[in-house]
């Protein structure tokens, strides 16, 4: 049993990590190519005071809509199209899966008709 | 019999486990995924978002409104704040009125204890008189304000919000893209919560914004 079970425990760790490794790097990508109206999480290094934060959040070109997940992680709508690749000079951008998920099976929020007035 | 007893037999042998084993760990890591990206949500409904201690407070100096100090209006009550613009097609009607609502729900001790300040971002075309006469029909506390464009600018940039403004159409309109996130500042001017309005039932922001007022108490 420990001969079977070995090669598939060890397989199964494997996949996982490849999958998150796979999964953040297709985050990361995506988030550095949101249009207007998506969403992107961005994280800041730890030592990043909130205000100045929040100032390059704006100035960059993105709008806030909620803090996290996790300290120094915002989640903000893409107002400009070079606004994800902007904040990349000083903090990590993710696309937001959750919001992309949500899209995909119809339901949660279209941010591109919330800001298009 | 014989031949399905072999058919089991097959199925379990550890020559088929690494084959089984790639598609449980993908499934698992799908579930993985999942959770974490629907955890941390701060133990708030969608669209209620706590913010950190050292969020900047609210700073309403700059803005200009139809009477009074708007400092003074404001002071030790609760408010809302929210960027928007008078001709904003759906977007901030429906924010204002979903805000009104859940106000309409408070009990009317901690009704009298909300403002609702909605700031235009539009100053060209807003002047104060036409964003109270906009904003009165959504409840008695919600005041109209505005200032000129730098301050704006300077005013929301400070919040991580931002505005913009589109091309212009053939009437001699244009587009405003602006926040739609609701800061909530306590009686004492600190930033405590961000809503997200377009997602939340009134029933969600009366509930956030009376946890606010009992914990002021």
């Amino acid at each position: 049993m420990k001969r079977v079970l070995r090669p598939a425990l060890t397989a199964l760790a494997v996949t996982v990590i490849a999958l998150l490794l796979v999964g953040g790097v297709t985050l990361h990508r995506e988030g550095l190519y949101a249009l207007p109206g998506e969403m992107v999480i961005v994280r800041f290094p730890s030592d990043t005071p909130t205000p100045i934060a929040l100032e390059r959040l704006a100035d960059a070109g993105t709008t806030l809509v909620s803090v996290g997940p996790g300290s120094m992680a915002y989640r903000a709508h893409v107002l400009d199209a070079a606004a994800p690749r902007r904040l990349a000079e000083d903090a990590w951008v993710f696309r937001d899966p959750f919001d992309s998920l949500a899209q995909c099976f119809g339901f949660g929020d279209h941010p591109r008709r919330r800001i298009d007035d | 019999m014989g031949r399905l007893r072999a058919i089991l037999r097959r199925s379990t042998t550890s020559r088929e486990m690494p084959v089984l084993a790639p598609t449980s760990a993908v499934l698992l890591a799908i579930a993985v995924m999942v959770f974490v990206v629907s955890c941390d949500r701060s133990g708030h409904p969608d669209g209620v978002t706590t913010l950190p201690s050292d969020f900047p407070d609210i700073e309403v100096d700059s803005l200009e409104h139809t009477s009074g100090e708007l400092g003074d209006l404001l002071e030790d009550s609760v408010t809302l704040l929210m960027f928007g613009f008078t001709h904003c097609a759906d977007a901030c009607p429906s924010t204002l009125a979903r805000i009104g609502a859940a106000i309409a729900d408070l009990s009317p001790g901690s009704r009298d204890q909300v403002n609702v300040l909605f700031v235009s971002v539009d100053p060209n075309r807003d002047d104060v008189d036409a964003l109270q006469r906009y904003v009165s029909p959504f409840g008695e506390s919600f005041l109209g304000a505005t200032a000129p464009r730098v301050k704006l600018e300077n005013m929301t940039r400070r919040h991580g919000l931002s505005f913009s403004y589109g091309d212009g159409y053939p009437d001699g309109s244009y587009r405003v893209d602006h926040p739609l996130s609701v800061l909530v500042f306590d009686a004492d001017g600190t930033a405590s919560m961000l809503l997200q309005p377009s997602v939340l039932e009134p029933a969600a922001i009366t509930g956030a914004v009376e946890h606010l007022i009992a914990e002021g108490r």
